[in-house]
């Protein structure tokens, strides 16, 4: 799994590629954790671009940063969800909590 | 598990009242016959007699009643009574008064009475109508008595026996009215409690007595119809409350018979060894209880050396039995109620102390209510900080009071440019709060160029706003302690309640169902006692029973709950755990369980993902008490063994909620609080949860972020979804039960995401299962699993498969035997 960050303003981008599943799960949240303390940023957006699965510890992982976020006042986003990601995350009731983007520049302006 | 977890053993504890009841006999015996007697007295009251009717008979016989041969205090203090409370009546009962004086052959008294009801009669009017007072009355009347008698009996000679038993009439006269009093308000029925005090009972017992006493005795030829009476009523008690009962009544017919005329133990010992004897033979039926009372007379007689009477005393025991025999069924029952009603007073005590109980118990959850309150209020009144100037004021003034205070500008900037600084303060607030973090290069143009001391300013903001941010997060994480705290008491109240409502259950027949119970079974020939039906729960019934031992013929398996069955359109079951033949007794009591009418059967299938022996799936498939069966699946959203036990903590949780009395919605809740309390760790887990009603088939589905589940029948496959957030995550969650009706052969199948995922290029994920289950063609519920678990590895890639749980139940109508 391929883990490319960006900050813009107070956004902290991330761009992901690769399965995020049980065997990616923990590299995923170690390296988001990391990113969130160095840059400091408050918002967080995920770019699924590339992401062809998620599996329930992948959003775990997800939740988990949403928890983060949420409770220093932040906003989080994801952009560019595949249709069977999309499911998934439809399911687990995802986008009752996280806004869900077309791409990250619309994100960026609605965050 | 059912039955054995259920503890009412209201039979049990009826038989250990029966054994402390045998020391108290006497007081049960005034019991029964208090309230055998009211009840009577009452009915009487209403009828066309109505109140002087009833007033004169009773003044008539009881104005014949002396005790000890020539005391007989119990007419004036009677007519005291009466006169009292019906004084339009006043001529009528001194009549009758003074005619049963007469009647009971004491001319001489006879005439003085007259004479002195009269005087009485008048005097009462101005005088003695005015004393409130009962104590006052009856010693006002009592002295009326005294001087009176003591005047007539001037013109015989006055010795001091004279004197002595006047006065002790004249006590009685006092003592008579006070009782009579008593048994007036019970008899007009004024105390409306249906349970007398052992006060009102005493006083009607009384009164009984005496109105025995005063019967006249008939006798036809040699055959005295007063002692057949006496005899008739020591058989009726013996028939229906056994030796102890037979015995003391006994003992108190013959105490009457020995009072009233000269005083002799003889008579007592032989009614109650009779009714002792008689009260053995209670469960062979009512003329072996004659025969036993016959024996007992017969043998006492003999040794008493009165074998010339024996011949008319058996007489007079058989025209007794006679009478007994030919008292139709139906007025024997209802002589056995009020004499049940007797027996069931620590019942109704006990019904009384359990509704205290329950109204405590209300107070109690009333008490947790008002804390979920008084938490909820201090949580919703501190708003988080930030939103309020005060703390951006307070920080401005930190950086003033730290970063300028020894500069050279601090008067310039803080005095004279005031509002200027302050909002350039307040800008750099707003600054930090977009960048989360302030450099020296990040401070605008405008402040750097006059200030002196930016790197510290820097520094300070970013500092302030860290600690501010820090104390935003600790505060906002209190005020969800309290809320969950507030959700929790409130959930601790729901409990206690529900406890309390469980606990007062007023007894009613539902719509005289014991009654027909008992003439159903009676009519297979069994001799049923009595039945109690108790509603546990929705249609769940229990039905306790109290029958005559079959010595093992198991009766109550083989025919009554057939009977039952049938009458109540139930399948029912005995609890097997109880049989008199263990307890060595001839009685037993039993409890038949409503069976619910549906049952179910379930599949499991499960697989770890490749390389893990840990599975993040969990799932309890458990039966509750009330006939509810539960199937609880639950998927980690961890990696790993940290997922296996988020899953397990929140199924276990789950079910241990649910099995002490939290309503699903709540105990998902609570897990949801707990879950969120104990972070810094990260738990999510998902749940999936469908409770199946056995009695009604209903079923009622709970998703928290869990898969989609299906139901298949022969026609259709439902699919059922939710979009609800995993729990652990937000604070309050919309627990969303769904309800939905099935019926007998409707197979429900619960599956983790790891079945839906594993076809991983398929989009339909829920359309490719349906596909699945369709081709599926038994309706085992554990080859299903097999198969659909099977399915699912073959249409993925071994080495990528999730954890899959796979649950399978299939609704059965037992009745029908699917």
């Amino acid at each position: 799994m391929q883990i490319v960050c960006k900050k813009k303003e107070n956004h902290l981008i991330i761009g992901l590629k690769g399965e995020l599943d049980m065997s990616t799960a923990d590299e995923f949240k170690n390296k988001l954790e990391e990113q969130l303390d160095v840059t400091g940023a408050k918002n967080l957006i995920i770019n699924f671009a590339e992401v062809p699965f998620v599996d329930s510890s992948g959003l775990g992982v997800i939740l988990g940063r949403y928890k983060r976020v949420s409770e220093h006042g932040g906003k989080m986003g994801v952009v560019e969800v595949k249709p069977q990601v999309k499911r998934i995350f439809e399911l687990s009731g995802i986008f009752r909590i996280i806004n869900l983007f077309d791409d990250e520049a619309t994100a960026l302006a609605h965050l | 598990m059912l039955t054995e977890e259920i503890e009412i053993g209201t039979y049990e504890r009826m038989d250990q009242d029966d054994k402390s009841q045998k020391g108290q006999a006497e007081v049960f015996y005034f019991n029964r016959l208090g309230h055998t007697f009211k009840h009577g007295l009452n009915a009487l009251y209403r009828s066309w007699l109505k109140e002087i009717g009833v007033i004169c008979v009773l003044g008539f016989i009881l104005a014949r009643a002396e005790i000890l041969g020539e005391l007989a205090p119990f007419g004036v203090a009677f007519y005291a009574v009466a006169l009292k409370k019906y004084r339009k009546y006043a001529l009528g009962l001194m009549l009758s008064i003074g005619l049963g004086m007469l009647s009971a052959g004491r001319f001489d008294s006879g005439w003085s009475y007259m004479i002195l009801l009269i005087t009485m009669g008048m005097m009462a009017m101005p005088f003695l109508a005015q004393l409130e007072n009962r104590l006052y009355y009856g010693m006002a009347i009592a002295s009326v008595h005294l001087i009176f008698k003591g005047i007539l009996g001037l013109g015989h000679t006055l010795t001091l026996y004279h004197f002595v038993s006047i006065a002790l009439e004249s006590i009685l006269v006092l003592v008579f009215t006070m009782i009579f009093f008593k048994a007036f308000f019970v008899i007009e029925n004024k105390s409306k409690k249906w349970q007398l005090t052992s006060e009102e009972e005493l006083a009607i017992g009384i009164l009984f007595m005496i109105v025995l006493i005063g019967l006249p005795s008939f006798k036809v030829g040699q055959f005295d119809l007063k002692v057949m009476l006496m005899k008739l009523i020591i058989l009726l008690f013996a028939a229906k409350g056994g030796a102890g009962i037979g015995a003391s009544v006994g003992v108190m017919v013959g105490l009457i018979d020995g009072i009233s005329s000269i005083f002799t133990g003889l008579m007592i010992n032989l009614y109650a060894f009779s009714g002792l004897i008689a009260g053995v033979f209670k469960d062979y039926g009512k003329w072996a209880v004659g025969v036993g009372f016959l024996l007992g007379q017969t043998i006492l007689s003999y040794m008493m050396g009165q074998q010339g009477n024996m011949i008319y005393s058996a007489g007079e025991t058989i025209l007794a039995l006679l009478i007994m025999q030919m008292i139709p069924e139906r007025y024997m029952n209802w002589f056995d109620k009020y004499a049940q009603e007797g027996k069931s007073n620590s019942e109704a005590a006990a019904v009384r102390e359990s509704n205290l109980l329950s109204q405590k118990l209300m107070d109690f959850s009333q008490v947790f209510v008002e804390l979920a309150n008084i938490f909820k209020q201090t949580g919703k009144e501190e708003t988080p900080p930030g939103a309020e100037d005060n703390n951006v004021t307070m920080m401005i003034n930190t950086i003033a009071g730290r970063v300028c205070k020894d500069c050279t500008y601090y008067s310039l900037c803080w005095e004279k440019r005031f509002y200027k600084t302050y909002s350039q303060m307040f800008d750099l607030f707003s600054l930090v709060e977009e960048l989360g973090h302030l450099t020296e290069s990040d401070i605008p143009e405008e402040i750097a160029s006059r200030c002196g001391k930016t790197k510290d300013l820097a520094l300070h903001i970013s500092y302030l706003y860290e600690l501010y941010k820090l104390n935003y997060y600790w505060q906002k994480k209190i005020c969800e302690g309290r809320e969950i705290v507030s959700g929790e008491l409130k959930g601790i109240s729901h409990i206690i309640s529900d406890l309390s409502s469980q606990l007062y259950q007023p007894k009613q027949d539902r719509d005289g169902l014991e009654e027909l119970l008992i003439d159903k079974v009676r009519g297979s020939g069994i001799e049923i006692e009595q039945v109690r039906i108790n509603d546990l729960e929705d249609d769940h019934l229990e039905i306790a029973m109290m029958k005559k031992a079959c010595n093992g013929c198991h009766e109550c398996e083989k025919v009554i709950t057939t009977l039952v069955s049938e009458v109540l359109d139930k399948r029912f079951v005995v609890d097997p755990h109880r049989c008199a033949l263990k307890n060595g007794k001839n009685h037993c009591g039993f409890k038949l369980y409503s069976m619910p009418p549906y049952t179910v059967t379930t599949g499991i299938a499960k697989s770890a993902r490749l390389g893990n022996f840990v599975s993040g799936d969990n799932y309890r498939i458990s039966k509750f008490k009330n006939d509810k069966f539960a199937m609880i699946l639950s998927d980690g959203m961890g990696v790993g063994p940290k997922a296996a036990v988020e899953s397990n903590d929140t199924i276990s949780m789950l079910e241990q909620l649910m099995k002490v009395g939290y309503n699903r919605e709540f105990a998902v809740q609570t897990i949801n609080s707990l879950l969120i309390l104990r972070s810094p760790e990260e738990t999510f887990a998902t749940v999936d949860l469908a409770v199946i009603d056995l009695h009604t088939a209903k079923a009622e589905f709970i998703k928290i972020g869990s898969s989609p589940c299906f139901i298949k029948n022969d026609q259709e496959i439902n699919v059922l979804k939710s979009t609800t957030l995993p729990i652990g995550i937000l604070n309050q969650i919309e627990v969303e039960p769904v309800s939905k009706d099935l019926k007998p052969g409707d197979i429900l199948i619960m599956v983790t995401d790891g079945i839906l995922d594993a076809p991983k290029e398929v989009e339909d994920k829920e359309g490719w299962m349906v596909t699945l289950l369709e081709d599926i063609n038994t309706n085992d519920p554990q080859m299903m699993a097999n198969t659909i678990l099977q399915k699912a590895r073959e249409a993925g890639h071994d080495d990528d498969l999730d954890d899959m749980t796979i649950l399978v139940a299939r609704v059965d109508d037992e009745y029908l035997g699917h």
